[in-house]
C-alpha cells in the first residue's frame, strides 16, 4: 500500500517536471519567434508546436500533482461546519466522482490517442504537421490523476479523516 | 424528463456537489457528461469526451494564460515587487491611511504586469499586509485593501479573463486590453479616496503611522523602484509598437522579468523552480475548471436552458438598461458562489445572444463583465481573493474579518460599475484612439 | 417528428452558417410540414471547429459542416482535390462541381464511408484576396511581407516571391494587422467588413490566391441518415439544393459588396500588377505539372491522376452549364442543381449500406 502511494507520488513529480520543461520551452519558442521576426525571419511552426505540444503538455501533465495536493479549486466553507465523519463521507464521495471522471477521460482519450497514432494524425497549416504524439499526454495525465485520487482516498480512509 | 428538466437538474446537482467540496471542475465536468448521456445516449457522451479537452487546450490564444501566470510568479519569487511598494510608501506617508493607499498603488502597478487577480492579491498579501498589521492597521482594512485591489489584476491589462472573454466572444483582445485600462485606474482611485476619507473620519483604523522619512531616505528608496516599471513598459510598449501580439507578450514578459531578476542578482535556482512549479500548478488548476465549464456549456446548450433563460429575461423587456441590470444581478448573485473563470465561461453562452440582440458594444460589455466578476472574487461565501489572503496570512486574521473589511470596497466597486455603465467612453475611448 | 442537431462552427452571420444552416433549418421544417426539426447550432458552443468530424461520427451532432483541411490525414482524397484551389477563381462552378463530384466519384465516396460521414452537399469560398497595411501590388512590394496564408500551396507561392507565409488564428488576424506583426492577410472579400479588417488593412489587392471547398458543408451521421425514411431524405436533398444556390449567389455577392463598402470607407482597392499576376500564372503551371505526383505522393492516392482529372472535368462541365443561365437567378440555379445532381441520387439507397 505504502509502495503504491510512493510510486504514484513519483509519477506526479515526473509529470510536473515535464510540464515545467514545457513551460520553459513555450517561453523560449515564442521569444525566439518574436526575435526572428524583428529580423524578417521566422521560426517555422511556432504556432503549431506551441499550441499542440507545449501547451497540451504544460496544462495537463501537472493534473495529478494538483489533485494530490488538493490545489484543485474547491469550496470548503460549508463542509468545515460539519462533524468529522460527515466530512470524511463527502471526501470519499468527491474522490469516487473524481476517480470516475478522470477514469472516463483517461479511457476515452487513450482510445483516441491510439486511433490518432494508427492514422498518423496531422493538422494542415502552411505545411503538414503531425499531432498524434501530443494526444498521448491526455491518457498519461488523466491516468496518473486517477492514481493520485486513489492514493488520497486510501490515505483518508486509513487516517479516518478528510484530506 | 425533458432535456430542459435534465438541464435544470444538472445545475442543481452541480451546485450541491460544489457545496460538498467536490472540486469545481470535476463537479461541472462529471455532471455534464452524465447529463449529456441521459439526454442523448452514452455514445454521444463518450463522443463529447473525445471532442473536448484536446481541441480546447491546444489553442494558441490560450497560451497567454500560463505565460502571464509564469511572468507574475517570476516577479514575486524573485522579489521584483518590493522596491516599488517601499518607495510609494515613503512618498505617501503623509496621506491618511498612506500605507493602505500605497498598497492600492502597488497593486495597480503589479496588475499591469500580472494577468490574474489571484496572483496580484497573492503577491501583495505577503508584502503589504504584514507591514500594515505591524503599524497597527485595522485587520479588516489591511486585508480588505489587498483582496479588493488584487482584483485590479483582471481589469488592468494584461488579463487572463479578458483573453478568455475575447476568445469566446470573438472580440479583439488588443482592444479589450486598451478598454480595461481607464476603468482599472478609476477603480484604484476610488479605492484610495475611500480609504483616505474613512481614515480621516476614524484615524484609529490606520493605527499609528509613525514613519517620517527624510528626503534622503526617499531618494535612496527610488534606486530599487525600476524593475516593475521596466517590465511593464517593455511588455505594453512591445505590444503597442507591434513587436509582438498580446498573446506573445506573456512569454516576452517572462524573459524580461528573468533578465531583470538576474541583473539584481535575485534569480536563484530555487526562485526560478518555485515560480515554474507554481505557474504550472495554477495553470492546471484554472484549466481543469475551464475544461469542466466547456463540458457544462455544451450540456446546458443541448438542454436549451440558456435559450429559455434569455427568453425569460427578454420577455420582461428588451431595453438595454434592463438587460444590463439583469446581467449585473445575475453576476453578483452567482459570483458569490462561483469562481470568476468558471462563471465567465458558464454565463457567456447564455448572455452573449442577449447582449448581441440588444446591440450593445461587445468590448464595453466585456469590461462590465470583468468588473462584475471582480466583485465575485471578494464576496462571501466563495471569494477566491479572500481565501488567498487568508492562506498567505494563516492565523493572523479570520475569514469573517477579511470579508467584513472587503464590504467597503464592494460598495466602491458598485459605484465604479455604475460609472462604467453610464459612461461607455471610459472603456471605449482608448480603443478608439488606438484605431486612428 | 424527427428532431436533430445541425452544427456549423462559423458565427451565425457568416455566409457558411447563414445560408447553409441558419436559413436552411426553417426551410427544412417548412418543407417537411414540421416532420423534420433541425436544431441549429452555430459557433463553437457544441464542438471545436477541428472536432466537428469526430462529433458527426459519434452522433454528438447529426449533421455538421467540416472542412477537410482541418483533418487532412482523415481525408486525403478531398485534400488532393483541394490542391487545385489555387487554380480556380470562380466560386459558383466549383461549388456545383464539388457537390456533384463528391457524391458520385467512387474514390471520394469510399473516403466518406471510411471517415464515417454521409456527404450531402458542398461549399466553396470566393477567391481569397490580399488585405494589406501598405499597398502590395507588385513583386517588389511583396518582398519581405509577412502574409497570413491558409494552405500549403499558397504559402509555397508566397515563399517563392519572397514573402513570409505565417500561420495565425483568424481571431488574431485583426490585432496582427493592427499592430504590424502581420503585413497582409489572405481571406474572402466578405471578411474585410465582417471581421472589421478594413479598419486595420486599408489596401486590398484583388489577386486571387485560391479558394477553399473540400469537405462536406453537410456531413450526416451515417446511422442517423439510415434511420430516416426515403421521403425525409428527399426533403433534405431538395432543401439542400436551394441552400447551395443561395450560398453560390450570396457569398460572392457579399464578397464583392464588401470591397465597395471598404472603398466607400476610404480603403484603396488595387488591381494586382502584371508581374504579380504573371508570377501566379507561372506558379500555377508549375504546380499543375506536378499535381498528379502531389496527389499520389503527398496524399498517397493510387489513382491520383484519375481523381484529379475527373474533378477538373466536372468543373469544366459546370462552367459550360452555367453559360446558359442567369447566375443570380435563385430558382434557375436551384433547378439546375436539382436536375444535374440531386434528382440523380436515389433517396432510398444513397448513403445507406
Ligand atoms: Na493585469
Ligand atoms: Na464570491
Amino acid at each position: 500500500m505504502n509502495g503504491f502511494v510512493r510510486f504514484s507520488m513519483w509519477v506526479d513529480r515526473v509529470l510536473l517536471a515535464v510540464a515545467c520543461i514545457a513551460l520553459v520551452a513555450m517561453t523560449l519558442h515564442i521569444t525566439a519567434d518574436v526575435i526572428a521576426r524583428a529580423f524578417h525571419q521566422q521560426v517555422v511552426g511556432t504556432l503549431e508546436t506551441v499550441s499542440y505540444y507545449h501547451m497540451v503538455v504544460a496544462v495537463l501533465l501537472p493534473l495529478a500533482f494538483v489533485e494530490r495536493n488538493h490545489e484543485n479549486i474547491r469550496v470548503d466553507v460549508l463542509v468545515q461546519l460539519l462533524p468529522g465523519p460527515v466530512q470524511l463521507g463527502f471526501y470519499v464521495l468527491a474522490c469516487v466522482i473524481g476517480f470516475a471522471f478522470f477514469g472516463a477521460l483517461a479511457w476515452q482519450s487513450g482510445l483516441d490517442a491510439y486511433k490518432s497514432t494508427v492514422r498518423a494524425e496531422t493538422i494542415m497549416s502552411n505545411f503538414l504537421f503531425y499531432i498524434w504524439p501530443a494526444r498521448w499526454a491526455l491518457p498519461l495525465a488523466f491516468g496518473a490523476t486517477c492514481l493520485a485520487t486513489l492514493a488520497n482516498l486510501m490515505k483518508a480512509v486509513g487516517e479516518r479523516r478528510a484530506l | 424528463m425533458s432535456n430542459f428538466d435534465i438541464g435544470v437538474a444538472g445545475i442543481v446537482v452541480a451546485l450541491v456537489l460544489v457545496a460538498v467540496r467536490v472540486p469545481i471542475g470535476i463537479a461541472l465536468g462529471s455532471v455534464s457528461i452524465v447529463g449529456i448521456g441521459v439526454m442523448t445516449s452514452p455514445r454521444v457522451a463518450w463522443g463529447m469526451i473525445s471532442a473536448t479537452p484536446f481541441d480546447f487546450v491546444g489553442q494558441w490564444e490560450l497560451t497567454a494564460a500560463p505565460m502571464f501566470l509564469l511572468m507574475g510568479y517570476i516577479c514575486t519569487e524573485t522579489n521584483l515587487t518590493q522596491g516599488l511598494f517601499h518607495a510609494i510608501r515613503l512618498f505617501l506617508w503623509r496621506l491618511p491611511g498612506g500605507l493602505a493607499v500605497s498598497s492600492v498603488g502597488a497593486c495597480a502597478f503589479f496588475a499591469a504586469a500580472s494577468g490574474s487577480s489571484v496572483a496580484t492579491a497573492a503577491a501583495l498579501s505577503r508584502i503589504a499586509v504584514p507591514e500594515m498589521l505591524k503599524r497597527g492597521y485595522d485587520k479588516g482594512l489591511a486585508t480588505g485593501t489587498i483582496a479588493a485591489s488584487g482584483t485590479l489584476g483582471s481589469l488592468i491589462p494584461p488579463s487572463v479573463l479578458l483573453v478568455l472573454y475575447g476568445v469566446y466572444a470573438q472580440v479583439s483582445v488588443g482592444q479589450l486590453f486598451m478598454a480595461g485600462f481607464i476603468p482599472g485606474l478609476i477603480s484604484a482611485l476610488i479605492y484610495a479616496m475611500m480609504i483616505i476619507v474613512r481614515v480621516k473620519i476614524t484615524p484609529t483604523l490606520a493605527g499609528e503611522d509613525d514613519i517620517r522619512p527624510s528626503w534622503g531616505e526617499r531618494f535612496a528608496a527610488l534606486k530599487d523602484v525600476w524593475p516593475l516599471p521596466v517590465l511593464i513598459v517593455s511588455v505594453l510598449g512591445g505590444i503597442f509598437l507591434g513587436y509582438f501580439s498580446p498573446t506573445e507578450a506573456g512569454a516576452i514578459g517572462t524573459v524580461v522579468a528573468c533578465l531583470i531578476a538576474a541583473l539584481r542578482g535575485s534569480l536563484t535556482w530555487t526562485a526560478f523552480r518555485d515560480a515554474l512549479v507554481k505557474a504550472a500548478a495554477s495553470t492546471t488548476g484554472i484549466f481543469i475548471i475551464l475544461i469542466g465549464s466547456v463540458f457544462f456549456t455544451r450540456f446546458l446548450a443541448m438542454s436549451r436552458v440558456p435559450k429559455e433563460f434569455s427568453d425569460l429575461i427578454l420577455g420582461v423587456s428588451t431595453d438595454s438598461w434592463w438587460i444590463l441590470f439583469a446581467v449585473s444581478v445575475i453576476y453578483i448573485v452567482l459570483g458569490m458562489f462561483i469562481d470568476s473563470i468558471g462563471l465567465l465561461l458558464l454565463t457567456l453562452p447564455l448572455l452573449l445572444p442577449l447582449v448581441k440582440g440588444a446591440g450593445l458594444d461587445l468590448v464595453w460589455f466585456g469590461i462590465i463583465v470583468i468588473k462584475l466578476l471582480e466583485i465575485g472574487l471578494v464576496t462571501p461565501p466563495i471569494g477566491l481573493n479572500v481565501y488567498v489572503i487568508k492562506g498567505a496570512l494563516g492565523n493572523l486574521v479570520t475569514l469573517p474579518q477579511v470579508f467584513k473589511g472587503v464590504g467597503w470596497f464592494v460598495a466602491m466597486d458598485i459605484l465604479t460599475l455604475i460609472l462604467i455603465i453610464l459612461l461607455p467612453g471610459l472603456s471605449l475611448w482608448l480603443p478608439s484612439i488606438m484605431l486612428n | 417528428q424527427t428532431e436533430f442537431i445541425a452544427n456549423s462552427f462559423y458565427n451565425a452571420e457568416h455566409p457558411l452558417s447563414k445560408y447553409t444552416y441558419v436559413d436552411w433549418g426553417p426551410a427544412v421544417e417548412k418543407a417537411s410540414g414540421g416532420d423534420l426539426v433541425p436544431d441549429i447550432y452555430t459557433g463553437t458552443v457544441l464542438l471545436a471547429p477541428r472536432a466537428t468530424l469526430q462529433g458527426i461520427r459519434d452522433n454528438v451532432v447529426q449533421v455538421g459542416h467540416h472542412p477537410a483541411v482541418y483533418t487532412p490525414s482523415e481525408m486525403p482524397v478531398a485534400m488532393a482535390v483541394q490542391e487545385l484551389g489555387f487554380f480556380y477563381s470562380d466560386a459558383l462552378p466549383v461549388l456545383l462541381a464539388v457537390t456533384d463530384w463528391s457524391m458520385n466519384n467512387p474514390t471520394q465516396l469510399a473516403e466518406w464511408k471510411d471517415t464515417g460521414v454521409v456527404y450531402l452537399g458542398g461549399y466553396s469560398t470566393p477567391p481569397y484576396i490580399l488585405f494589406c497595411r501598405e499597398p502590395v501590388t507588385n513583386l517588389e512590394e511583396i518582398k519581405g511581407k509577412r502574409i497570413r496564408t491558409a494552405g500549403s500551396t499558397v504559402s509555397e507561392w508566397v515563399e517563392e516571391v519572397g514573402g513570409i507565409p505565417v500561420n495565425v488564428p483568424s481571431s488574431e488576424m485583426y490585432s496582427g494587422l493592427d499592430r504590424g506583426t502581420l503585413d497582409c492577410a489572405s481571406n474572402a472579400g466578405s471578411d474585410l467588413i465582417e471581421r472589421s479588417i478594413w479598419e486595420v488593412a486599408p489596401h486590398t489587392t484583388t489577386l486571387s490566391t485560391g479558394m477553399y471547398y473540400s469537405g462536406p458543408a453537410w456531413g450526416y451521421n451515417p446511422d442517423f441518415w439510415a434511420s430516416l425514411t426515403p421521403e425525409q431524405r428527399k426533403i433534405l436533398m431538395t432543401t439542400t439544393a436551394r441552400a447551395i444556390a443561395q450560398l453560390g449567389i450570396n457569398y460572392t455577392k457579399r464578397a464583392n459588396e464588401a470591397l465597395d463598402e471598404a472603398a466607400a470607407k476610404g480603403n484603396t482597392i488595387h488591381e494586382p500588377g502584371e508581374d504579380l499576376v504573371a508570377s501566379v500564372k507561372a506558379f500555377q503551371e508549375k504546380s499543375l505539372a506536378n499535381i498528379y505526383t502531389t496527389a499520389e505522393e503527398k496524399y498517397g492516392l493510387e489513382n491520383g491522376k484519375e481523381v484529379i482529372d475527373s474533378f477538373r472535368a466536372t468543373v469544366d462541365k459546370y462552367n459550360g452549364l452555367l453559360e446558359g443561365i442567369d447566375r443570380n437567378d435563385e430558382d434557375a440555379l436551384t433547378e439546375l442543381i436539382e436536375t444535374e445532381i440531386y434528382d440523380k441520387l436515389d433517396p432510398a439507397t444513397y448513403g445507406v449500406d
